[in-house]
């Protein structure tokens, strides 16, 4: 009897598996090739008998899913994302990660690839999806990626949060000055080992040293990332831009000699606690006056005699030797003043409130913000590499006054402006940078697409890209280094600009 | 005041010396100090020396091997802090110390203000090292510092008065710019500079500039190829000549401010009181430092006609280091300038007529073609063969004169041998002849003085030194 019943019993099931669904109920396909070890070991992820698909619900079982999560999670550790600030049912979204990465659809099925339509289940109401409607700090209702529905960047509306002074507009000019100045800077003034980094071919031929300096932004914004494959992929090399760095990329033409440079002395340590620096000059001061590169007081230089006084012409005194000169009181008067003038020329990019021993500090243990942030795009991400064909001029048109030749140019065309500070302004495009491209696949090129200047920026990159949300967006954000909006990156890289 | 005075020297003289103040001190109503900071970016004037244009290390040569740059902190080394003991006993405190360098020492010594020299604090470090600094010499930068960069800044638009930046391209501008400090000034930026006969006594070496030698002894931190320099180069003869005509015009207005200030009625904490008259140090300090033994008396010689006016007859001349040569008699205006209890007066109108003279005439010298070496040695020649120098000062004189020629000669090919065979023989033959050390073997500059020239010695040496141009002569 027990076993006439286990037969209906095997044969209704079967009948209800295939006739609802087919083999889908018992397994769906092929898991993706990073899961194929376990092809073959449902137990990894399931329970028996307990489908997690939506349309099995009448056997599905939250301990179904948290096996499943589980196993996930076993290896793959990542953020939620906002659940405590979500509702139950969107909670148990969160929760689950199969609710958005689908597997047993074929090895080659990229897991990744999630639906923008997974994304905006809450983004296009969040309000619904949230337990504190009036805490939402983005956009409530983004359906899709054009301007209206999805609102400009972030950053855009709150402003550069960097705090050292520059004008990108100058440093774009052939020798940093604007037309109508004088005083360019030359490769010759240069460190020549230095100097090939800043040559630039000309007509052919490379520049020579008396060539002014014409810098081009790779100069200072370089691609960051590694080139080992990541597990995930966003620090790949390319995606990201190098933070900034002093030694790197200010030093050649901004290096701190502050005691007369000549040639052979080294450079004060750029963000190095004051007390290090001051050691440093009284040090450098005293070497200096050892092997003559540096003048002492009654240091006897002339070299036609004043006629008249003394053996030698010289103005000897009273008791001319090295006894006779207040060394400490010397060296005190001159370290203070050396002190000074590093401390004046600091303050040519930084604020005063930067430059305290606190605040070094501070951005050296990297429990403050770098002063120039790695990142602008504060939700989402950019890869520089995917758009490498497109010239920066495109997206960063603030970082060039209105006269100066985009990077791919050549030539001396130079803006009319005097100098200004630029550090407040957010050099980034708006949306409308981005969606010309990156749209919805029904929609027509953007008529601004046919001018020439256009076309020439984007340097033949293809018009049109995907405009999926995850293009743009990480759904499990990570501290990453490169990825975090304040990078402990930049921090590192203070570190190893302070280190002697 | 005294009525006797006569009324018209004084209206004169106080005119002049409204104008030279009023010229003086427009740096400091019309601009504001910036400080040497600004200019020592490594993109501007803080590059690495001998490396890319001059411009782009000026800074960095001035602050490393420039005198003046140290000019600050020597004010702690041990000669300071004994000429300090001499000129105020009681100044033992730091702070007092720092008080009498204010009052007596950094007008000169440091890129000073005004307000600085009648603070009664400490002076501050970095203003020490920093000692005479940039704004020194081209004026304060806050009205010319943005424009200076420009390439429409050019011309002598840039030193008008309103911008601030002092002249140092011109011959007589640069000239002017060193003997306020070099000769000195009681008006010029606010300020009194005055290398009294107090700071002398107490130490300070007496001054005597000549500006060709302290062009070649400051480091260069200017391009000497340039438009600027060539016409500098074109005659050394030109600017020993202008140099020594700007000295004497700042050496007569130095004069007769000292003049003006001996009359003022201000408190004794005014540092334009208690100014003695005369004023020892306008004139020759070895017509009195001078041994009166025997053998250190040796009138010049007579055979060829005795000067009218020579140190050995005991009357000090005013100002000799610029002016012995040509104090010859009477009718020289010169001689107005003698040692007197009183008459400043009279003193006033006749600087200010000498000082307008002198500016003329280096203004003239500079536009005239330049000076033909080859003639002046000649008359120098001329001269020296018939009478020796009047004095130490003299000679001195004649040696600057001829040196100059020498270069000049030097730097032109067709005579490039003369010239160096003169400037070595002079070198080594004559200029030892104007060494002079304490009497009594010690360095202590105020026992110094020439008191062993010998005048005729002097005239043997440099006929025979003059004798190598015969002998290169093709």
């Amino acid at each position: 009897m027990l076993a006439l019943l286990a037969a209906v019993l095997a044969i209704g099931y079967c009948v209800f598996v295939y006739g609802s669904g087919g083999s889908s109920h018992v397994s769906t396909g092929p898991v993706a090739t990073a899961h194929a070890s376990f092809e073959n070991d449902c137990q990894q992820c399931h329970l028996d008998f307990t489908p997690i698909s939506a349309d099995a619900l009448r056997f599905t079982s939250s301990q179904a899913l948290d096996r499943l999560e589980d196993a996930c999670q076993k290896c793959h550790r990542v953020e939620h994302h906002f659940r405590g600030e979500m509702n139950p049912e969107f909670a148990a979204i969160d929760q689950h990660c199969a609710g958005c990465h689908h597997d047993h659809k074929g090895r080659d099925h990229d897991m990744l690839n999630v639906s923008s339509k997974q994304c905006t289940q809450c983004h296009g109401d969040l309000k619904a999806t949230c337990t504190s409607p009036a805490s939402i700090q983005v956009n409530p209702n983004v359906a899709s990626f054009t301007a209206e529905a999805h609102g400009d960047f972030v950053s855009l509306n709150q402003g550069d949060p960097g705090r050292v002074k520059f004008d990108h507009g100058q440093h774009m000019m052939p020798g940093q000055v604007e037309a109508g100045f004088k005083g360019g800077f030359t490769l010759e003034m240069l460190e020549p080992e230095l100097r090939n980094g800043y040559r630039k071919p000309i007509d052919g031929k490379l520049q020579g040293d008396d060539a002014l300096v014409t810098l081009s932004c790779a100069n200072c914004h370089q691609f960051a990332g590694t080139t080992s494959p990541a597990l995930v992929g966003d620090d790949e090399i390319g995606r990201h831009i190098a933070p900034i760095s002093f030694d790197q990329h200010c030093a050649a033409c901004h290096s701190l000699n502050a005691i007369g440079k000549v040639e052979g002395t080294l450079p004060l340590p750029h963000a190095a606690p004051w007390k290090e620096v001051e050691t440093l000059i009284a040090s450098k001061l005293v070497g200096g006056q050892q092997i003559g590169s540096i003048r002492m007081p009654r240091d006897v230089v002339r070299k036609t005699p004043l006629v008249g006084e003394g053996v030698t012409g010289a103005l000897e005194s009273v008791s001319p030797t090295r006894e006779n000169v207040d060394e400490k009181a010397i060296l005190e008067a001159s370290v203070r003043a050396t002190l000074a003038s590093v401390a004046q020329r600091c303050l040519q990019c930084h604020a005063e409130a930067d430059i305290t021993d606190e605040s070094i500090a501070s951005l050296r243990s990297g429990s403050s913000p770098p002063l120039i942030p790695s990142r602008w795009l504060r939700r989402g991400i950019y890869d520089h590499a995917a758009h490498r064909k497109v010239d920066c001029k495109f997206c960063h048109a603030a970082a060039y006054s209105p006269t100066v030749p985009s990077d791919s140019q050549t030539g001396n065309e130079a803006r009319k402006t005097t100098k200004q500070d630029d550090s407040e302004i957010v050099m980034i495009g708006g949306i409308e940078t981005c969606t010309g491209c990156h749209r919805d696949s029904a929609s027509s090129i953007p008529i601004s697409f046919a001018d020439d200047e256009t076309k020439r920026l984007l340097g033949g990159q293809g018009n049109w890209a995907s405009d999926a949300c995850i293009e743009c967006h990480r759904y499990h954000w990570q501290p990453s280094p490169m990825s975090s909006p304040e990078s402990a990156e930049q921090q590192v890289t203070l570190i190893q600009d302070a280190s002697p | 005041m005294n009525l006797s005075i006569p009324l018209t020297p004084w209206i004169v003289g106080l005119a002049g010396i409204f104008v030279w103040g009023h010229l003086n001190a427009r740096v400091v109503v019309a601009n504001e100090w910036i400080g040497s900071s600004s200019c020592a970016s490594a993109t501007c004037h803080g590059g690495t020396v001998g490396r890319g244009p001059a411009w782009n290390h000026s800074y960095s040569l001035s602050r490393s091997a420039d005198p003046h740059s140290t000019s600050g902190a020597l004010l702690y080394d041990t000669d300071s802090r004994r000429i300090v003991a001499a000129l105020s006993p009681d100044a033992k405190s730091d702070n007092d110390y720092d008080i009498v360098l204010r009052q007596r020492c950094i007008s000169c010594h440091l890129t000073a203000k005004p307000e600085d020299i009648i603070s009664t604090s400490r002076l501050d470090p970095q203003q020490v090292g920093e000692g005479v600094s940039c704004e020194s010499c081209h004026g304060p930068a806050g009205a010319w510092l943005q424009p200076h960069v420009l390439e429409s800044w050019k011309g002598e638009m840039r030193f008008q008065p309103q911008t601030g930046l002092l002249d140092t391209e011109s011959l007589v501008g640069r000239a002017e710019g060193c003997v306020r400090c070099h000769v000195g000034s009681r008006i010029a930026d606010g300020m009194v500079r005055d290398m009294n006969h107090d700071l002398i006594a107490a130490g300070h070496p007496a001054l005597r500039f000549d500006l060709l030698t302290y062009c070649d002894n400051m480091p260069h931190h200017w391009n000497d190829f340039g438009e600027v320099e060539n016409k500098f180069s074109e005659s050394a003869l030109r600017i020993r000549t202008v140099g020594r005509s700007i000295a004497l015009m700042a050496a007569a207005r130095l004069s007769a401010e000292r003049a003006l200030d001996s009359q003022s009625n201000t408190s004794s904490l005014s540092i334009t009181a208690n100014v003695p008259w005369p004023e020892l140090s306008d004139f020759d300090c070895f017509g009195c430092h001078q041994s009166l033994s025997p053998r250190s008396y040796r009138p010049p010689s007579n055979v060829v006609g005795k000067p009218s006016l020579q140190i050995s007859d005991g009357l000090p001349l005013w100002n000799a280091w610029y002016t012995s040569s040509d104090v010859s008699g009477s009718d020289s205006p010169l001689w107005q300038f003698r040692a007197k209890p009183s008459g400043q007066a009279d003193w006033l109108t006749a600087a200010t007529e000498i000082s307008d003279l002198l500016r003329q005439k280096a203004i003239s010298e500079t536009t005239a073609p330049a000076p033909d070496a080859l003639k002046r040695i000649g008359e120098i020649r001329a001269n020296i063969s018939k009478r020796a120098p009047n004095d130490w000062n003299a000679a001195a004189r004649i040696y600057l004169e001829l040196e100059a020629a020498a270069r000049d000669i030097s730097s032109k090919t067709p005579t490039r041998a003369l010239g160096q065979n003169l400037s070595r023989s002079l070198e080594i033959t004559v200029a030892p002849m104007l060494r002079f050390t304490g009497s009594d073997g010690a360095v202590d500059s105020r026992t110094r003085s020439p008191q062993n020239f010998d005048p005729l010695a002097f005239r043997i040496q440099t006929i025979k030194a003059l004798d190598t141009l015969d002998a290169t002569q093709p």
